[in-house]
């Protein structure tokens, strides 16, 4: 009976171990909320879409990422449910891999895939000692000032190990539960947290006779062939917003 | 003559307040605002654009500068805010008033064939139209809670107009004699007022996708107006048989319809909803047609010229839709089934024709959009169109003693099958687009026209029912950016296939239009400069049963090339474009070639480039004529209208705001 007692006794520790430690893969899955209003605040094209806009002033998109300790996917839950709204947010799909250093996003342009094959971005974040509680998580706040005008901010948590996050964020020491803009138009929590060991399958992407751009690359030919046209302008800002 | 454009657009913000003032007069072919300013200043009554019965925008053509010399001035005040302690409620209020003229003169030759022989008609025609109209439009929309709206848009439309019109035809026998010769005089003075009213009342419920919706319609018009008309006839070969008719015409006509409609919508399961209708129509109509005959001072009555009718019309109409939605796909299956009462009662005769019918009218929509940029569409769609009572009334109507027109009471409403299917794409990151179509539409019972010709060109018509009309029309367009987008070339082509009939002198006649039209762009952009040329060419093949001499294919070419160049550094603008229409294979003197050039110069001002000088010429080589070939069963008529050719304008435009910044202009989505 002893002997079992202690058997019992080990594996409750291990399991334990395993619950109450350090997180190093599973699934994370986000909300992310776009404010409408602000998002097309300036746009010429207010008026034809006020209709739609009067009855929804913000729009409700799902993310899911799965993540190990070595890579991370992050993509977006696409429902078979008609969504009249679909123009108005985009969905972008990033894969990393911290073994080879492949960074690939998928950007949604008016439903076309392009795909932009890029090194890791080094970020200069600032961590604060502003705290929160994500999805039962304790999260601290962390600044990054994109450029002159925006700020970005993300609450991560060091209970889960991996450098990873919605829109392939990275760079600090923990996994990102909460990612927002400074005005609140766009913000992505994370819902839910399951600790599990993703299938090999969910980080493939058919990359076969694809054209991979660089960011720079694509800024460049999008700016070329595009940036007369105000829509063009707009379009960069939506494109580009979390590179 | 001298040319004159001026405009003046106004807007005062004060908060959730705004005030427009526009003014427009000219005597060119500008007789409304750009788009852009339309849509800039919020004068949305002001436009072409509005919304039909089936909630599709429409647009419709301002002012008629293609069919003569116009003249335009308007002016008007649009007023909006929010009101209430939310601003839940915008209210606007616009008043507009519009007088325009037009001044026509237009030539035509026309070939009659009939399954003997063959006549000729040349007409010269000037009509002098003058009309005068004041509207006021009310609107209010609120937000009652967060589920409900109530919308309500009052209008009325007061019009004054008069009509001069002056004919003068020569008849001309298969050889080319003149057989006759006429004049007709018409003249007209009317006046109408016109009062509508638009109410909808829309409740969501807490379950989404819930909803009901209630909309009242009511629509009052009243018109009338008083004519004379004056006709000679002269027989080149009988004088004995000339005759001559002078009347006068009082025309007064009133209309009421009320129509309410109550559409519930239900959700079944997560992709498919119902929709259940109810709609109800009363219209009352009368219509009172008086013409006197004049002998010097005194006039007599002509019953047969004459008519007092009313009619009542009660509409039942029920439908029933299902609506299956999914990222992807969208499935609409439904029908209609309505009744249809009408009491036609003719007040002289005191004899009464009933209409009653019974339709049921499918309809099925099916829609598959893999991504933004794809789409693909097939839609099935039933018709009824009853017979208007001028088709029906069994009373001559002599506008044109040429024409006649007489009712048929035994008419039987028509019936029409329609299928399209189109199919469209975009790449967003190369810039290449196409898109295809394909609609069909099939008529039973369709109205035709039968018509008997006297030895002396005169006719007189009948509205009959005829089967087997229907007609196909395919199109086709596609642009591909080549060079990073610097060279673009465009091809696309439009073709039809139609087939109808009507009866001459008894004798049923086919005619069969067969037509295509291929056409083909190529622009280059550039920075600061930009150049298109393009090219169509139309060729028509119409062909009558009744008579082989009929079928004859005719063609219209037309080339134009567009040349624009900015120079920021000078602040100078330059545009010309230049167009090359051909007519061929159409009768002699009616085959015109003309090339119009346009070009204008304009240089901006102040450090904010608000004030800009311009200098415009149109229609440099003073060849501007609106030419056209009608094929209407057995006849072939060419015409030729005269309209504004060569003028030049100097404008000066000062866009002033509060900002001190500049105004740019709106370009929507480019």
């Amino acid at each position: 009976m002893a002997g079992i007692n202690k058997l019992l006794i080990l594996l409750l520790i291990s399991i334990s171990g395993k619950t109450f430690g350090q997180i190093s893969a599973g699934k994370i899955v986000f909300e992310r909320k776009t404010n409408l209003e602000k998002k097309f605040k300036d746009s010429p094209m207010r008026g034809p879409m006020m209709k739609d806009l009067q009855t929804t002033k913000s729009k409700t998109d799902m993310f899911e990422l799965y993540f190990t300790d070595t890579c991370s996917i992050f993509k977006p839950i696409i429902s078979d449910e008609a969504d009249p709204l679909s123009w108005a947010t985009s969905k972008n799909t990033v894969y990393q891999n911290a073994n080879t250093g492949e960074n690939l996003i998928i950007l949604n342009l008016m439903g076309q895939e392009i795909f932009v094959s890029d090194s890791l971005s080094k970020r200069a974040w600032k961590v604060t000692d502003n705290k929160r509680t994500i999805s039962k998580y304790e999260c601290r706040k962390a600044i990054w000032q994109k450029n002159d005008s925006t700020r970005i901010y993300a609450w991560f948590t060091d209970a889960i190990v991996p450098s990873v996050g919605p829109e392939g964020f990275s760079g600090l020491p923990g996994t990102i539960l909460g990612l927002a803009t400074e005005d609140g138009g766009i913000i992505y929590f994370a819902k839910s947290v399951e600790i599990i060991d993703p299938k090999p399958e969910v980080f493939n992407i058919n990359t076969k006779k694809k054209k991979m751009y660089t960011y720079k690359e694509l800024k460049t030919k999008l700016e070329e062939e595009y940036g007369n046209t105000p829509w063009g302008k707009r379009l960069f800002s939506d494109l580009f917003r979390w590179l | 003559m001298q040319f004159y454009e001026t405009e003046l657009l106004l807007n005062n913000f004060n908060k959730t307040q705004k005030i427009s003032v526009f003014a427009l007069g000219s005597n060119t072919p500008r007789s409304n605002f750009g788009n852009g300013d339309l849509n800039k200043f919020g004068l949305d009554n002001e436009g072409g654009n509005f919304m039909n019965q089936d909630g599709e925008m429409v647009r419709f053509s301002s002012g008629n500068s293609k069919n003569g010399i116009p003249k335009t001035f308007k002016a008007g005040v649009y007023f909006t805010d929010k009101i209430g302690k939310k601003k839940q409620t915008k209210i606007g209020f616009n008043y507009s008033y519009n007088n325009y003229q037009l001044n026509a003169l237009s030539k035509s030759r026309s070939q009659y064939f009939l399954s003997d022989t063959s006549y000729y008609s040349d007409d010269s025609t000037r009509t002098i139209t003058v009309n005068e109209s004041h509207t006021f439009n009310f609107n209010l929309l609120t937000q009652i809670d967060s589920l409900t709206t109530f919308e309500i848009k009052p209008k009325i439309t007061y019009t004054t107009g008069t009509s001069e019109n002056k004919d003068y035809s020569s008849f001309l026998t298969e050889a080319e004699n003149l057989s006759r010769l006429n004049s007709i005089n018409n003249s007209t003075k009317s006046a109408s007022t016109n009062v509508q009213t638009e109410m909808t009342y829309l409740h969501k419920f807490m379950k989404p996708r819930r909803q009901i919706k209630f909309v009242y319609d009511l629509n009052y018009t009243g018109n009338n107006s008083n004519g004379n008309l004056n006709y000679k006839n002269i027989y080149y070969n009988s004088l004995s048989l000339n005759d001559t008719t002078d009347q006068s015409k009082v025309n007064a006509n009133y209309t009421t319809n009320n129509n309410g409609k109550l559409t519930y919508t239900e959700p079944l399961t997560k992709k498919i909803k119902a929709e259940f209708e109810y709609m109800y129509e009363n219209g009352i109509n009368s219509q009172r047609k008086e013409t006197r005959n004049i002998f010097g001072t005194a006039s007599t009555f002509d019953y047969t010229l004459s008519n007092n009718f009313s009619n009542i019309k009660n509409q039942n109409r029920f439908s029933t839709m299902f609506i299956y939605e999914s990222r992807k796909h969208t499935i609409t299956a439904g029908a209609r089934l309505r009744n249809i009462d009408i009491v036609n009662t003719n007040l002289i005769t005191d004899s009464v024709i009933n209409q009653n019918f019974t339709n049921l009218l499918p309809r099925f929509v099916y829609q598959y959009k893999p991504s933004m940029t794809k789409r693909f569409k097939f839609n099935y769609n039933t018709n009824a169109n009853q017979p208007s009572i001028n088709d029906l009334q069994p009373v001559p109507d002599n506008t044109n003693p040429n024409k006649i027109s007489i009712g048929n009471p035994n008419l039987k409403p028509s019936f029409s099958h329609s299928a399209n299917v189109n199919f469209n794409t975009w790449n967003a990151l190369s810039g290449k687009y196409l898109w295809t179509g394909l609609s069909m539409n099939y008529t039973n019972n369709g109205f035709g026209n039968s018509t008997n010709f006297d030895n002396y060109g005169r006719q007189t018509s009948q509205t009959v029912n005829v089967n087997g009309n229907y007609n196909i029309n395919a199109n086709f367009g596609s642009g591909f950016p080549l060079f990073k987008k610097i060279i673009e070339i465009s091809p696309s082509f439009n073709a039809g296939y139609s087939q109808y009939s009507n009866f001459i002198n008894g004798a049923k006649n086919v005619t069969v239009n067969q037509s295509i039209t291929p056409n083909l762009e190529v622009e280059f952009k550039f920075d600061s400069l930009y150049l298109s040329i393009s090219g169509d060419v139309s060729y028509n093949s119409p062909k009558s049963t009744i008579s082989s001499f009929s079928s004859t294919p005719y063609t219209m070419q037309e080339y134009k090339a567009t040349f624009q160049w900015t120079l920021p550094w000078m602040h100078l603008k330059i545009n010309t474009d230049a167009t090359y229409t051909i007519n061929g294979q159409r009768a002699d003197g009616y085959n015109l070639a003309y090339l119009i050039w346009n070009a204008d110069i304009s240089k901006t001002f102040l450090k904010t480039e608000n004030l800009i000088l311009s200098l415009q010429a149109n229609d440099m080589l003073n060849q501007n004529i609106n030419a056209q070939r009608q094929v209407n069963g057995n006849v072939i008529t060419d015409n030729k209208t005269k309209i504004i050719s060569r003028y030049m304008l100097l404008k000066l435009t000062f866009k002033f705001n509060n900002n001190k910044t500049k105004e740019e202009d709106f370009h929507g989505w480019h």
